[in-house]
Parts: C-alpha cells; sequence; structure tokens
C-alpha cells in the first residue's frame, strides 16, 4: 500500500482513500447465506400483531397526535365531571394560560419521545433540557402567587398531608393511561433513561392538567406537593420501568 | 424492475413479498456496514434484524417522494449508535485478529494483513469522522446522502471527512512504518 506526500490533496487522498474502499471491500470475503436471517427477520415481522403494534405501526404524526388527544380528552372529562369548585371565580387569564403551558410542554414532550428512527437524532443534551423544563415548570407554575382570588382550604397538619395524597391519586389514576398509551407507541426503546422519563413527563403533566381542571385549592405548597410531585413521581417510574420495545 | 421507493410504497400498502425484495437489496450492505463497525457476527446480525423490524414499524411514516437509502440508513445508525451507548463504548478494532508486528510486512500483498491495518487505522480515528468515511468512501454515498443519514450540513460533512481522511492516512502510515521497522 502506498502512503500518500505531506500536503496532498484531495483528489490524491482520494484516490488513497479508494484503495483502502478496497481492501475493506476484500476483506469482507464471500457473500453471505441470508437465509436464516432473512427468516429470523420474517418471523420478528409477522409476530407483529396486536394492539400494541398496531399503535407502533401508526404514522408518527397521528401518534403524537392520538397521545395529545388523550390528554385533551382527559382534562375535557374531568372538566365536565368534576370541576373545580371555583371554576366560575378562577381567573381565566391564568386558567388559559397554565392548560396552554400545560398541552404545550405535554406536545413537546411527546414529539421527543416518538421520535421515529428514521430521523437523525437530536443531541441528548437538548433531550436533557427538555427534561428538565417538563419537570420544572408546573413547580414555578405552582409558586406563582394568584392574587384577589380563594380557592378551597388546603388544611393542615394531617388534612394537608391527606389533601396532597388525594391530588396525586386523582392526577396519577388519570395520568397512568397517557403514561400507557405512550410507551405502547413508542417504536424503539432508545436513547436511555432520560428519553423514557419524557413518557413520565407527559403522564405527570396530563395529570397536572386534570388537577387544573378539577382541584380548587391554590395554596402552593400544595399545589408543589400534591401537583407538580406527580411529573418526578411519573418520571422516576418511567426512568426506571421503560419496558422493553425492541421483540 | 421496480425501485426501492417503489417496493416500499408497495410494502407499505400490504405487499409482503416487497419486503423480501427490499430485504435482499439492503441486507447485504447493512450486514456489511454493521460487522465492520461492531466486529462481532451475532450483534451485527441482531442489528440488521433489528432494522428490518423498525422499517416495518414506520413503513407508513415513508414517504414515496424521498429516496429510501438514507431513510433506512438513518434507522440503521441510531440502532448503532444505541448500541455503542448501552455498551458504553466506542467501536474498536478487532486488534486480536490482527497478525503480529513481525510479520506485518513481510508479504506486502497479504490483502488479509492491510484488511487488519486498514480496520485498525479506521479505529483510531473519531467516531464521527469514521462514519463518514464509511458511508462515504466504503459504501459510495454521495455527501448529500451522508448529511441526510446524520442529521448534518453537507459543508459539516466535508469538513469530517477531510479530517477523517487526512487522521486516517497518518494512522496508516504509522502502521505501515511500524510494519517496516518490524
Amino acid at each position: 500500500m502506498t502512503m500518500p506526500a505531506d500536503g496532498l490533496e484531495l483528489s490524491e487522498l482520494q484516490r488513497e482513500l479508494d484503495a483502502c474502499r478496497k481492501l475493506v471491500g476484500q476483506a469482507d470475503g464471500p457473500a453471505d447465506d441470508l437465509g436464516p436471517l432473512e427468516a429470523e427477520v420474517t418471523n420478528l415481522v409477522t409476530s407483529e400483531t396486536g394492539t400494541r403494534a398496531t399503535l407502533r405501526a401508526l404514522v408518527t404524526g397521528q401518534r403524537i397526535g392520538m397521545l395529545v388527544a388523550a390528554v385533551v380528552v382527559l382534562g375535557a372529562i374531568t372538566a365536565a365531571v368534576t370541576p373545580r369548585m371555583d371554576l366560575a371565580s378562577y381567573p381565566k387569564g391564568r386558567m388559559a394560560a397554565v392548560l396552554v403551558l400545560l398541552a404545550v410542554l405535554t406536545t413537546v414532550a411527546t414529539v421527543r419521545l416518538l421520535r421515529p428512527l428514521h430521523l437523525p437524532a437530536p443531541s441528548l443534551m437538548s433531550s436533557r433540557l427538555l427534561l428538565l423544563a417538563g419537570l420544572v415548570t408546573p413547580f414555578v407554575v405552582s409558586i406563582v402567587p394568584l392574587h384577589d382570588h380563594v380557592g378551597g382550604p388546603a388544611g393542615e397538619g394531617m388534612a394537608f398531608a391527606i389533601g396532597c395524597f388525594k391530588c396525586l391519586g386523582f392526577g396519577g389514576a388519570l395520568g397512568l393511561p397517557v403514561l400507557l398509551l405512550a410507551f405502547a407507541m413508542r417504536r424503539a426503546t432508545v436513547d436511555g433513561a432520560a428519553i423514557a422519563a419524557l413518557a413520565g413527563v407527559a403522564a405527570g403533566l396530563a395529570g397536572n392538567v386534570t388537577l387544573q381542571l378539577h382541584c380548587p385549592i391554590v395554596d402552593p405548597l400544595h399545589l408543589v406537593i400534591g401537583h407538580a410531585l406527580l411529573l418526578v413521581i411519573f418520571g422516576t417510574a418511567a426512568a426506571l420501568w421503560q419496558p422493553t420495545t425492541s421483540r | 424492475m421496480r425501485s426501492d421507493e417503489e417496493l416500499m410504497a408497495q410494502y407499505a400498502a400490504g405487499d409482503a413479498a416487497a419486503f423480501s425484495e427490499l430485504f435482499a437489496r439492503y441486507a447485504p450492505m447493512l450486514l456489511r456496514i454493521m460487522r465492520r463497525q461492531l466486529h462481532q457476527q451475532d450483534d451485527a446480525h441482531e442489528l440488521v434484524q433489528q432494522t428490518f423490524l423498525q422499517m416495518h414499524r414506520a413503513r407508513k411514516d415513508f414517504d414515496t417522494s424521498r429516496k429510501l437509502r438514507p431513510w433506512l440508513m438513518t434507522i440503521a445508525y441510531n440502532l448503532k449508535r444505541e448500541y455503542f451507548r448501552r455498551k458504553g463504548r466506542r467501536p474498536e478494532a478487532p486488534l486480536e485478529h490482527e497478525p503480529p508486528a513481525s510479520e506485518r510486512r513481510r508479504d506486502p500483498l497479504e490483502i488479509a494483513d492491510d484488511q487488519a491495518r486498514v480496520r485498525a487505522a479506521l479505529a483510531m480515528i473519531p467516531e464521527g469522522q469514521r462514519t463518514v468515511i464509511e458511508l462515504h468512501w466504503f459504501e459510495e454515498m454521495p455527501f448529500p446522502e451522508v448529511a441526510k443519514i446524520l442529521g448534518l450540513s453537507v459543508s459539516a460533512v466535508k469538513v469530517r471527512a477531510h479530517r477523517g481522511y487526512k487522521a486516517l492516512r497518518q494512522h496508516l502510515q504509522s502502521v505501515t512504518a511500524e510494519g517496516i521497522k518490524a
């Protein structure tokens, strides 16, 4: 193998690398018998049946739309069936701002979570920042004071704790279907726990949407522990659980 | 002969036979690329399987106005990236298969010897540059297609290629010089 001199042009380099390519090509040896591999692949593909396979095979826009729609539907059902007692007097601007913010975060988290593999992966750093934003924003919203509005009583001591647990249970129960749907529609288990946690963030945001429409308590500490904490719980659970999607 | 894109459209519409044809067209290339990077036959097979499985799951996402090859290659490269992320390491050369230094230049026409040298040199360059070289030189893909697969601009790919070629040449020179000394 001849080596080019220093300061060579790209064309010279091209010739050199072309020689490398031929060497590697020769090194690949005789053609494989791909029959067994094709049989294995065919088995994998034909075993893709059932609801989960159907959901995964949907067009990506539909998968994202379904997950966001699930959050909207859960919110609408909550508002219709068990609306917060102070809904009529609650500041409309704040309600709209909070719901839009939660919906936008849910959509962005869903888009990243369900990003198909035929698109180049975004940097892990940007995904981690998105996760951080999804986790932190509800906490920030919780501590922004609500002037001129007195909601329901947060209680003290045990009553306060019970109130928080009730909200965690309510939001958790309504967020869980979103988590299950998100994992069901995910086509591959890639990019580690940070991305899996986004499924939990989406579920936690869904839970917070329903709580925003259901719980009349506006005490910041209750909102932090009883509502925003749901994202951390779901996020951690999703990162730890992360069901495999390869088989 | 039907184009790759036509086959993919037919497969998405439910024509199972189109899948066999796509497999026949792409499996050899995918297996070659995976072997070259993973050096583990079983793992290479597994990633090729996963690539086709993901192609199946994403079949309705395929836009027939676009080319299939970069679409499929992006899937393969994302799976390969995930493989190395889970292994917690960058690709390595199969150094245990490299002949001893004393025998390296004994027969300059020994193809296996040259092949080991090229692979060893390739393994020494950064993964981003190696990937570009793999696709552009070994798989003969044009820069715009490589850029599409890797999600980079064409100019960024060219810069990586230039740096990669330069580094590869230097490593090949040093490996060869080492062999001549021996």
